[in-house]
């Protein structure tokens, strides 16, 4: 109840957050219920490849008594806008702007002027 | 590794919570057995668990998802005595039980993660006591109107928010007015986005107030909208 009106009240919008971003599958889940909603989710998702690391049945034991290990966080990449742009194309299946055809072609003859003098040091 | 291989194959009918009591009883190669047979029947789960919801990029990367997933079991089969069974004989509900549970094992690996890319220890108050006032005889299919219109806004956020309240949200207090998140943990935040933690708490200040508004604005057109 709000002092002003008895017939409102407060909720908490940070809760309200979470629950949201749980239920996205954006934060973990917390109980069992939860995990059964993630593995629907998951169900209907496209399976992705399991990385080399994860597939031997014995991985986990490369893991065994060790402490995580400590990785620097990675920064923003500099080709975020491009490559959200290429994600956004993918998905939408919608033509590509002309900067980021400039800007692909620009990566190909990077590309290739580096395998010529890879292949010269060869 | 093959004669491992065949003798995994003598746990594949033994339930969930069976497996984890073999793997706690430590018995050499047997427990390793059946800890492998665990690890194989949920391994996808948490893997994909951790990519879809983005944890890669909280992280900092494919790798270090990775190493969560396999510290995640190895810390579950070193604690696995610790485990409380869920008390149901029925497979499915053993499987999301331990799956919750080496999910909970998971969470803790992150935020420990996140906690120690800098040696500062200290907490950023999170200043967002962002109540909303809703009806006070709120009906279960309203409360869940309001989560769905929560879940829109969201949706409708910049990468950069999302990641905010993605990372902060796993350090989130239940029923704590002042949320708080790990100095060093703001520090790691900022430095992956290219900012400052005093901008990490603006951004979060902001996201919220943005929330607060669209979700308001969105309450009073579904109850307008009912009259």
């Amino acid at each position: 109840m709000t002092p002003g009106n008895p017939k409102k009240k407060r909720t908490d919008l940070t809760a309200l957050v979470n629950q949201a971003l749980r239920s996205k599958g954006l934060a973990l889940p917390e109980n069992e219920d939860e995990v059964a909603a993630a593995e629907r989710r998951i169900a209907n998702e496209a399976p992705a490849p399991l990385p080399a690391r994860l597939q031997s049945p014995w991985g986990f034991l490369t893991a065994k008594g060790r402490e995580l290990p400590s990785r620097p966080p990675v920064g923003p990449s500099v080709n975020d806008g491009f490559e959200q742009e290429l994600a956004r194309a993918a998905r939408s299946g919608s033509k590509l702007t002309d900067e980021v055809q400039e800007r692909m072609r620009q990566d190909r003859r990077a590309a290739e002027s580096e395998i010529a003098e890879n292949d010269q040091e060869d | 590794m093959d004669a491992k291989r065949v003798r995994l194959q003598t746990f594949a009918e033994d339930l969930d919570e069976d497996l984890l009591a073999y793997v706690a009883m430590k018995d050499g190669e047997s427990s390793e057995q059946a800890a492998a047979e665990f690890y194989e029947r949920h391994k996808r789960f948490l893997y994909s668990l951790l990519l879809s919801g983005g944890f890669a990029r909280v992280l900092g990367g494919s790798d270090a998802l990775e190493d969560v997933v396999l510290h995640a079991f190895a810390d579950a089969f070193e604690n696995a005595a610790a485990y409380r069974p869920c008390g149901s004989g029925d497979a499915v509900k053993q499987r999301r039980a331990c799956r919750n549970w080496v999910v909970g094992i998971a969470k803790n690996l992150i935020r420990n993660a996140l906690c120690r890319r800098v040696s500062v220890v200290a907490e950023v108050v999170l200043d967002d006591s962002c109540d909303l006032v809703v009806d006070a005889a709120m009906s279960d299919a309203q409360q869940s109107e309001l989560q769905r219109i929560v879940g829109e806004v969201l949706d409708g956020m910049s990468e950069r928010e999302q990641d905010v309240l993605r990372t902060t949200m796993l350090f989130y207090k239940p029923g704590e007015q002042h949320q708080r998140l790990p100095n060093d943990v703001a520090k790691s935040l900022a430095e992956r986005l290219a900012t400052t933690p005093e901008n990490i708490r603006a951004i979060r200040k902001r996201a919220f107030a943005k929330l607060k508004i669209a979700v308001e604005a969105k309450l009073k057109g579904t109850q307008e909208g009912r009259r």
